[in-house]
């Protein structure tokens, strides 16, 4: 019977590789095709480093919110994080507090948002995405009433680095935040004993816990550090705009989960890559950027943009199934 | 142990949490008269502003005037009066160029009819429409500022912007700059781009001014048991002068202190009806006993879900409710018709490239435009719609 579960699982272990290899090689399809349909303004600097440094923030709270997806939960709440990050920066900076110490403080609230959150989960038993949905409006509430629903300029010289800054006078900063995200997730999810405890916990909660697994806490890790990484998002869109706004980060939250979902990172938790993600965010990144290009209206590219995720989804769950009609 | 550990660190970060919120957001207590007095510092403050703003707004009036007089506008204003008499441009002085609209929310009436003039004009100016970029900024600052990337990369002669952050357009602005690209900016100011659209506060004075002849024939402010302002602060300082502008025509004619106890202000969001809806009936109830109503709103989107609250709260009376809305699109000319709304002051968005493509035109090829182009208005009621827009 062991032997059987032990085939099904590496049996669907493949089909994650093979799925964010897909993912990979539809990514490197569809820019091809782009770089020659929307020449010559597609393929060029001007385009592709402003493209990644816009979707530097979503990529970096997406690959901690694959975290917390994988372990079976969800957080809602990770647009209001930033909508409120950036208000309370843009009011410490308003107040004349140095950058250096209103990113601290920014890192601690995106700290004790995440804690909050995972409190609620882990400690009161609230379903994460009634708990994230609740804290997600009291975040962005906050941020309104700190500022009044106006919006603040934010400028000085560290946080225009986090956004706008270059390392080597070359790569952008955000840029780099994002490789050494997405790094340190991929080792922690691939390589760690941590990561192997989240799939398990995903997969089955309650074995986990009778194989001695402390499932609240890394639970509560998770969301820990989805909130402090939604807060450096909050940051790096600070930085991008020059403005603190409560309006920050409206709807993000969509966005982002679509981004996971179409990386491969099952709802209910359990199955998830983070290059999965990656792809996911690139792939919607690069399609918004080339149908902009292209001067197709918005409706038109939402429209796109769900189909797209239809699609690969279906496509995951009839290769799955197959998959398992052949076990 | 672990475990007291962890609750410490909860309750730390939630210590410092609640630290943060109250030394950026909450205010000391104060007593009544530390209020009054920072109150009226307050408005001295302010006042010395309004005072300084008007002056910097007289003396760039000034400067708009010897330049004219000195012809400096004329290409923009040859190019304006083909614009306005719907003729193709001398020379089509379009060909060859591209221009870059981004639009604050397509989708809306108002913004339909911006965007159509616009490529009308072009067309008229003798543009190519592929050379015509389009973006839509959905009402979100994070969209806006990935479109303005994506524009600065198709490297247009010139971008008509339409954001509704004033802020967040100083980073456009920046980045346009640096790229030596022209900037003309609608409705929201942009820093150092020449500014096209309604002047907000006057638009809303004057519907106040046209609110208050109905109060005065209906009997006097006395018998007024509210103003209702229906804002959306999320849209920034300009867009609030679009209701405030009504309430001080209000303050100006009967004083502040008649006018703050019956005013009324709620968030009836950008344009959606639902949520437009719900704020009026949170008023409502607020106003239990109000009969005698004056009311604006930031645009007739909105508005519809005003009235819809109200005929459903069953305190519906065309007579009692004094009515005049913002923009004049095809909602509000439908409201007109139908004897929902008192007036509307129109913006004439279907004019709007009249000005802006003219203008565009004009800095692409080196010259100046005058750094404020407001869009004339004009109040419509049901005895001049046909005037304006016959059926």
């Amino acid at each position: 019977m062991a032997d059987i579960k032990a085939v099904e699982v590496s049996q669907k272990k493949n089909i994650r590789l093979n799925n964010t290899a897909v993912l990979f090689i539809i990514l490197v399809v569809m820019f091809s095709v782009f770089s020659y349909v929307g020449r010559p303004f597609f393929f060029s600097k001007l385009n592709l480093i402003p493209m990644l440094n816009n979707l530097s923030f979503i990529g970096i709270v997406a690959a901690v919110l694959t975290m917390v997806m994988v372990s079976g939960e969800i957080d809602f709440s990770i647009g209001g994080n930033i909508g409120l990050t950036a208000c309370l920066t843009a009011l410490l900076l308003s107040r004349g507090l140095p950058g250096w110490l209103v990113v601290i403080i920014a890192l601690a609230g995106g700290l004790a948002m995440g804690a909050f959150n995972g409190m609620l989960v882990t400690v009161v038993g609230v379903n994460s995405i009634l708990a994230t949905i609740g804290t997600m409006f009291i975040w962005r509430g906050i941020g309104y009433t700190l500022t009044n629903g106006e919006s603040i300029l934010a400028m000085n010289p560290v946080i225009d680095y986090i956004g706008r800054g270059f390392v080597f006078k070359v790569i952008p900063f955000p840029i780099v935040l994002l490789v050494v995200v997405f790094v340190i997730t991929y080792v922690i999810m691939n390589l760690s004993k941590w990561g192997r405890s989240i799939y398990a916990i995903g997969a089955n909660p309650l074995a986990s816990y009778l194989s001695g697994i402390n499932v609240k806490k890394i639970k509560f890790i998770n969301f820990l550090l989805c909130g402090m990484t939604a807060a450096l998002g909050g940051l790096i869109l600070t930085s991008l705009s020059a403005v603190g706004m409560p309006q920050h980060g409206q709807g993000l939250e969509l966005v982002i989960i679509s981004a996971i979902i179409l990386g491969g990172t099952m709802l209910g938790g359990g199955r998830g890559q983070i290059l999965g993600t990656l792809a996911g965010v690139l792939i919607l990144s690069v399609l918004y950027n080339f149908l902009t290009i292209m001067n197709i209206y918005y409706f038109y590219i939402q429209m796109v943009q769900g189909s797209v995720l239809i699609l690969v989804v279906s496509a995951y769950e009839i290769r799955l199934a197959m998959a398992k009609r052949r076990i | 142990m672990k475990k007291s550990l962890l609750w410490l660190l909860i309750m730390l970060i939630t210590v410092s949490m609640i630290a943060t919120f109250s030394l950026a957001g909450c205010k000391k207590e104060a007593k009544p008269a530390e209020e009054a007095a920072k109150l009226e510092e307050e408005l001295a403050e302010k006042e010395a502003t309004a005072k300084e703003l008007q002056a910097k707004l007289e003396e760039a009036e000034a400067e708009i005037a010897a330049e004219e007089a000195a012809g400096a506008y004329d290409y923009y204003y040859m190019l304006k009066e083909y614009a306005g008499k719907g003729e193709p441009y001398p020379d089509a002085p379009a060909a060859d160029h591209t221009l870059a609209f981004t639009d604050i929310m397509g989708g809306i009436p108002f913004c339909i009819n911006v965007w159509n003039s616009v490529q009308d004009q072009w067309k008229l100016a003798g543009g190519d429409p592929d050379k015509l970029y389009y973006a839509d900024n959905q009402y979100d600052a994070t969209i806006g500022l990935k479109n303005a990337d994506i524009m600065l990369a198709k490297n247009p002669d010139a971008l008509i912007n339409f954001q509704f952050d004033s802020k967040v357009n100083s980073i456009i602005s920046t980045k346009f700059g640096a790229a030596g690209i022209p900037i003309i900016t609608v409705d929201v100011p942009c820093p150092g781009a020449p500014f096209m659209g309604c002047n907000n506060f006057k638009v809303s004075y004057m519907a106040g001014e046209r609110a208050i002849e109905e109060v005065e024939k209906m009997g006097g402010i006395d018998k007024l048991d509210a103003i209702v302002l229906i804002q959306f602060p999320a849209g920034g300082e300009v867009l609030m002068l679009r209701s405030e502008g009504f309430y001080q025509a209000f303050v100006d004619k009967y004083g502040a202190d008649v006018i703050d106890p019956i005013t009324v202000r709620a968030d009836g969001g950008a344009g959606e009806a639902e949520q437009a809806n719900k704020a009026m009936t949170d008023i409502l109830s607020k106003i239990p006993d109000a009969e005698y109503v004056a009311m604006t709103s930031i645009n007739e989107e909105t508005m519809s879900g005003c009235l819809a609250a109200i005929q459903t709260a069953g305190r519906w009376d065309p007579d009692k409710w004094f009515i005049i809305t913002m923009g004049c699109d095809d909602v509000g000319k439908q409201q007109i018709r139908d004897g929902l709304i008192d007036g509307a002051v129109a913006f004439f968005p279907e004019r709007y490239g009249e000005y802006l493509v003219p203008a565009s035109i004009a800095l692409m090829k080196g010259d100046v435009v005058p750094p404020f182009m407001y869009v004339e208005n004009e109040i419509i009621t049901k005895d001049n719609i046909d005037e304006w827009y016959p059926e």
